[in-house]
């Protein structure tokens, strides 16, 4: 009898403790919410251990990386999110994305002034060079006349 | 904030110099302001307007396309290149056989505005031809 009420006390003192650490999630639990946060994402996985979520892989954009760290900060019981992640590198065209035709109107537009360049920078037009502040305006009034869409103008104005 | 409030002084200064057919649109991230000045005043004010905003000129997601546009045969218009002399070709293309020059600062006579980017111009000399009409200011 005697051991019987020591055992329910026992089982109560458990009952009371498995209460009072509620918010204590299993890692196992976590995984399955933190993996369904990522599932989303082929390249990228996650691992929780005691509580913190490591994760790992890459992400299209940092848009998308920092998405699924609010998420898996979002989840009930995970302490911390430590972000493992890389975002994968802009793609760069090996093909040029500017028509050279448009690329020799600007070169025209701008042979009066030697000291800036066109070049295709990442697929987009882009000047380079030095240019005074005077210079900077006519170039940008010559430039945006062919209306080319988007021009870096990468230049140092000085 | 949006390219059209970011911007709005630009358009604020085409508007009050009266630039007609002027429009204003937004694509690719890029704010179009387009339409026709009577003289390069008006142009410079939409311009200056832009100037107070990015003093460098470099910005990428503004697009300005006043020109000067309207003007009579026989305007005079004087010659605003860097330093060079203006070439007058005898088609309007860059790979057309110069037929004269300009020097900077001489006023040469409009023939006709052929294009946005050539307008056919007669220097006292009477030399004829095409001129890149960037390097012109009416």
């Amino acid at each position: 009898m005697r051991k019987t009420i020591a055992m329910a006390l026992l089982a109560l003192t458990v009952s009371f403790g498995a209460i009072s650490c509620k918010k204590k999630v299993s890692d196992a639990d976590l995984q399955t919410k933190a993996t369904a946060v990522v599932t989303a994402n082929p390249t990228a996985s996650v691992e929780v251990k005691d509580g913190v979520a490591h994760l790992s892989g890459t992400f299209a954009t940092e848009e998308e990386k920092n998405a699924a760290i609010a998420s898996l900060k979002s989840i009930e019981g995970v302490k911390d999110v430590m972000d493992m992640a890389t975002v994968a590198p802009v793609v760069v065209e090996t093909t040029s994305a500017v028509d050279p035709a448009v690329q020799q109107k600007v070169t025209d537009a701008l042979k009066d002034f030697p000291s800036v360049k066109v070049e295709v920078v990442n697929g987009e037009l882009t000047l380079t060079g030095n240019a005074s502040a005077t210079q900077a305006r006519k170039i940008k009034e010559s430039v945006d006349a062919l209306k080319v869409g988007k021009v870096n103008y990468n230049y140092t104005v000085k | 904030m949006s390219l059209q409030d970011k911007y709005a002084s630009v358009v604020a200064a085409a508007q009050s110099a009266g630039v007609s057919n002027l429009q204003v649109s937004e694509q690719d991230g890029i704010l179009y302001v387009s339409g026709n000045a009577a003289n390069s005043t008006t142009k410079d004010a939409v311009w200056n307007a832009l100037g107070a905003i990015d003093p460098t000129y470099s910005a990428s997601d503004i697009n300005i396309d006043v020109q000067v546009a309207g003007l009579a045969a026989g305007a005079s218009l004087t010659v605003a290149t860097e330093q060079s002399n203006l070439n007058l070709r005898q088609e309007p293309s860059t790979e057309a056989a110069v037929v004269g020059k300009a020097a900077k600062g001489e006023t040469v006579t409009l023939v006709e505005q052929s294009s946005d980017d050539w307008w056919k111009v007669r220097t006292a000399d009477g030399e004829e031809g095409y001129a890149y009409a960037r390097y012109l200011k009416a």
